[in-house]
């Protein structure tokens, strides 16, 4: 079976436009690891609750999960209350990517258990300091809880 | 009408006050001793009784008289005149002229003949001329004009008494009416001028006997010439025929009762004069003569009297109908005024007693009320409020009915015994469903309205205990009997009381439909608007995302195309998308003014205790870089109150309102001041509540804002110069500012002129519950 040399990172985003910035911006931080994309909620809970079989991509769980909060069907909220629910997939790092500032979002977000959150920025130029950050943060600085 | 034998006492009986109602005052067995009686049998014409003063006027004893005929008295040819009249004799009288030529100085008399009770009865009077008097028929003619004219009772009544005795020559002559429960009421009068009226006093029933009111309706007039006579009693003393005393109803020298004759002294009345005035076969009063001396009175002005008297009764009715119509037609009229100010005032309520006529002029009442959710309005005279209220209370403890009424209030509860002096009649018109709601009108009990006759008189006693036969003393057991008790109701004014009632109900109704219409309608048009503020936040809040993502992919494709393709593209290729860019970043800067103004007015505030002082200087930390680039220094003119407010929409406020200041200057060293209107001061322009009010103020002595502009700069992504002027912006910032500050309850203005600087206030309430 196929196995990813590095953990991949899951992109859950339905906009094409904000997934091309997104994966400019990853081009430019130098990412190494996989960048696996769900276009809606239930194709991201089909794919994790899989543990990843069910695609056909290369078996075993992503590093961190990337989520819009608007997606058609199944709602980021949804997708996120059923990930922290889940006796496996609770551990796995959520980092909610939305384009609302709303106090209410953000607060909720906490509340089902997001890792953390961030706005998308109008400006490219923002969104590219915001995913070095990320990936700093979570995939060099970080030691990830082992899953498989 | 004589009562039933049985209950009749004994002629020998002693009369008191407990047996005078039963006193058989028809059957005296004796006369007046003006005129003499001869009782005859009608098939026999002899004389079966006399009375024993025979003696006085024919020298002949009663007895001389008994079982001969009227051969004794009279010539034969006479006595033939006379007895022919026997025949068609019934209890009505006729009168002849007679001399009586076989007594000595052949005196004239008058020959008053009836039949009753099985005998002919011949009461002679003494007169000087034997041929009968002609009635005064100019008299008569004046008398009656009068009276016909009369438009009213009262006047018909007073013209009456005054022909009566203009024609008698009476001291005194009244009218005396009888009230339903039979007392009696001097109604009219007309008196010598040394006399005391006797006008308004009131009379016991009990003054007249029901067996004398009996007799009065057969027995027109009765007449006492002298009541100091000394009765005469008839010989034998009864009939030998029925072994009792004749039936006296139609005699006219009849004897009346001791306890009269007591009565008339006791008004210091010599000589009296009665006659009935009948109404549907009832007494409805009488017309009373009085004189201070005896006064004998001519049986034809007797006559003549006694036939104003019938015509009197016979015009009654008409006069009553004509004082009830204009009492009706009074009624009408303020009534329909009374209606009008119902109608015309805002609150019917007020229409009832604002402005007359009041309900209470409505018809005769001694005072009204009106009750209606909860207030009592008084007019006249009523009991107290909490009288009223117990009143209340007690009508709805029984049986439901449109309009109640009771003229004793006091019978049926005898907590009524504490109002009955304003309220012992009552009408009671419920006004609604609701309970409590009443239309009220009072009168007062009678006694306390009217003046008795003798009620100071003290009750007298014979030496051995025995009461004294005045019919004065039952003054007392009668006012037991009306005691609590008030005029009664007409027919027509508890008909005006339903009338009422049904406007009123007809007003309230039309009243509450068309609150209850409005307050429908404004119910509807709350959830409306509700709905509305809603959907529109909402629509404000997804419209604002889902116009974002689009927004980003156009700025970051433009970019993307600046980055990658710039070298196959020319000068103005890269300036026209650096546009798209530039106008894309705009967009998304009105974007996010429209979503936190909708959040501005969406969200829950979280209220809690707020130092100014410190709330300031965190936002002045925030701020500080961009002051120092443009060179800005902010006074703060301290300290600055506490106040109850949502701290995040504070600090959005303050932000807003010192980078205004900051960014609409052209000078390169810029003052802003902020600060607090002190207690007392007056803001200019405006007036607004300092007492209730903490009002703060950013002043700045930038370009200033023409005054016509004062109201658009509130106004959603207004800007008053280009977009790249003065730092750019929105224009979203004030508008999400006064909201924040309305939602605190409190207004942001601005105080400005060109080139003057801008102070800009805004108020806090010093207490959150305050709206």
């Amino acid at each position: 079976m196929n196995t990813f040399p590095l953990k991949p990172i899951l992109v859950v985003e339905d906009s094409a436009e904000d997934f091309t910035a997104l994966g400019r911006a990853f081009r430019k931080n130098v990412l190494q690891n996989p960048v696996l994309r769900c276009e809606d909620g239930d194709q991201a809970l089909t794919y994790l609750q899989g543990y990843g079989k069910a695609v056909g991509w290369p078996a075993g769980l992503p590093a961190i999960v990337l989520l819009d909060l608007n997606l058609p069907g199944t709602d980021g909220r949804t997708v996120l209350a059923t990930l922290k629910r889940d006796p496996v997939l609770h551990t796995i790092p959520v980092i909610v990517f939305s384009t609302s500032s709303s106090l209410r979002d953000i607060e909720e977000c906490y509340q089902l258990g997001a890792n953390s959150y961030l706005t998308k920025p109008i400006e490219y130029a923002a969104l590219e300091e915001k995913i070095r950050v990320t990936i700093t943060y979570w995939l060099s600085a970080s030691e990830l809880p082992h899953l498989n | 009408m004589s009562l039933p034998d049985e209950r009749l006492l004994a002629a020998e009986a002693t009369i008191d006050l407990t047996n005078c109602d039963r006193e058989p005052i028809h059957i005296p067995g004796a006369i007046q001793p003006y005129g003499f009686l001869l009782c005859l049998d009608p098939a026999t014409q002899r004389v079966v009784q006399a009375s024993e003063n025979t003696a006085e006027h024919l020298g002949l004893a009663a007895t001389e008289l008994l079982g001969t005929g009227l051969e004794r008295l009279l010539a034969p040819a006479r006595v033939a005149e006379v007895a022919a009249h026997f025949a068609t004799l019934t209890e009505a009288a006729q009168l002849l002229g007679v001399r009586l030529d076989l007594v000595p100085g052949t005196p004239f008399y008058k020959l008053i003949m009836h039949r009753f009770d099985g005998l002919v009865w011949l009461e002679f009077e003494p007169v000087n001329d034997a041929a009968p008097t002609p009635p005064d028929l100019s008299i008569l003619n004046a008398a009656m004009s009068e009276m016909l004219v009369a438009d009213q009772l009262l006047t018909f009544c007073q013209r009456t008494v005054e022909q009566v005795r203009t024609i008698t020559g009476f001291d005194r002559v009244a009218i005396y009416r009888f009230a339903p429960d039979e007392s009696g009421e001097v109604f009219a009068e007309a008196h010598h001028p040394d006399l005391a009226p006797w006008l308004g006093l009131h009379y016991p029933a009990s003054d007249i006997p029901q067996q004398a009111r009996a007799m009065y309706l057969k027995n027109w007039l009765r007449f006492i010439p002298d009541a100091a006579y000394q009765p005469v009693r008839l010989v034998p003393g009864r009939d030998p025929a029925t072994g009792r005393p004749p039936d006296m109803t139609y005699a006219v020298l009849r004897s009346v009762s001791p306890i009269h004759l007591e009565y008339l002294h006791h008004l210091g009345s010599a000589a009296t004069m009665t006659i009935s005035l009948i109404q549907h076969g009832q007494l409805w009063g009488m017309i009373t003569c009085h004189h201070r001396t005896p006064r004998l009175v001519s049986y034809e002005l007797r006559d003549l009297c006694q036939f104003i008297g019938k015509t009197f009764s016979a015009l009654l009715n008409s006069k009553e109908e004509l004082d009830q119509r204009a009492y009706q037609l009074q009624v009408r009229e303020r009534q329909a005024r009374l209606f009008e100010h119902v109608s015309s005032q805002a609150n019917f309520v007020e229409g009832l007693y604002r402005q007359s006529p009041t309900l209470a002029d409505v018809f005769d009442c001694g005072g009204a009320a009106i009750c209606f959710d909860g207030d009592i309005s008084t007019l006249g005279n009523t009991p107290s409020q909490p009288q009223i209220r117990e009143l209340l209370a007690w009508l709805q403890t029984q049986a439901r009915q449109d309009v109640f009424h009771t003229n004793a209030y006091a019978t049926l509860n005898p907590a009524g015994l504490a109002i009955r002096g304003t309220a012992s009649g009552i009408i009671a018109a419920s006004l609604a469903e609701a309970p409590g709601n009443y239309l009220l009108w009072f009168r007062p009990e009678v006694v306390q309205s009217v003046s008795w006759a003798g009620q100071n008189e003290k009750p007298q006693h014979l030496a051995d205990g025995q009461i004294f036969l005045s019919p004065r003393q039952s003054f007392e057991a009668w006012k037991q009997l009306v005691e609590n008790t008030a005029t009664p109701w007409q027919p027509l004014e508890l008909a005006a009381a339903q009338e009422i009632r049904l406007h009123i109900s007809d007003v309230r109704l039309k009243v509450f439909n068309e609150l209850h219409a409005r307050a429908q309608a404004l119910n509807q048009l709350n959830t409306e608007l509700e709905r509305s503020n809603d959907e529109l936040d909402s629509f404000a809040y997804v419209a604002s995302h889902d116009l974002k993502e689009p927004l980003r992919g156009i700025h970051n494709y433009s970019l993307f195309l600046l980055e990658d393709y710039a070298d196959q593209l020319d000068a103005d290729g890269v300036d026209k998308l650096r546009t798209l860019v530039r106008l894309s970043q705009r967009m998304e800067g009105l974007i996010e003014g429209l979503l936190q103004l909708s959040r501005a007015s969406r969200l829950d505030m979280a209220l809690v205790e707020v130092d100014m002082n410190e709330l300031v200087a965190e936002v002045m930390d925030l701020l500080r870089p961009r002051f120092e680039h443009t060179g800005t220094t902010v006074v703060v003119e301290g300290p600055l109150p506490a106040v109850q407010g949502d701290r995040l929409r504070l600090q959005e406020i303050i932000n807003n309102l010192l980078t205004n200041a900051m960014k609409y200057s052209d000078q390169l060293h810029k003052t802003v001041t902020l600060g607090v209107v002190g207690a007392g001061a007056t803001v200019p322009a405006r007036s607004v509540d300092a007492v209730h009010f903490h009002i703060f103020y950013v002043k700045d002595q930038g370009i200033g804002i023409d005054p016509r502009h004062h109201d658009n700069i509130f106004k959603l992504f207004k800007r008053l110069h280009a977009h790249d002027k003065y730092g750019g912006g929105t224009g979203a910032g004030l508008s999400i500012a006064k909201k924040m500050v309305e939602k605190h309850g409190g207004s942001l203005w601005v105080e400005s002129n060109l080139n003057q600087g801008a102070t800009f206030f805004f108020s806090l309430p010093k207490h959150a519950t305050t709206p």
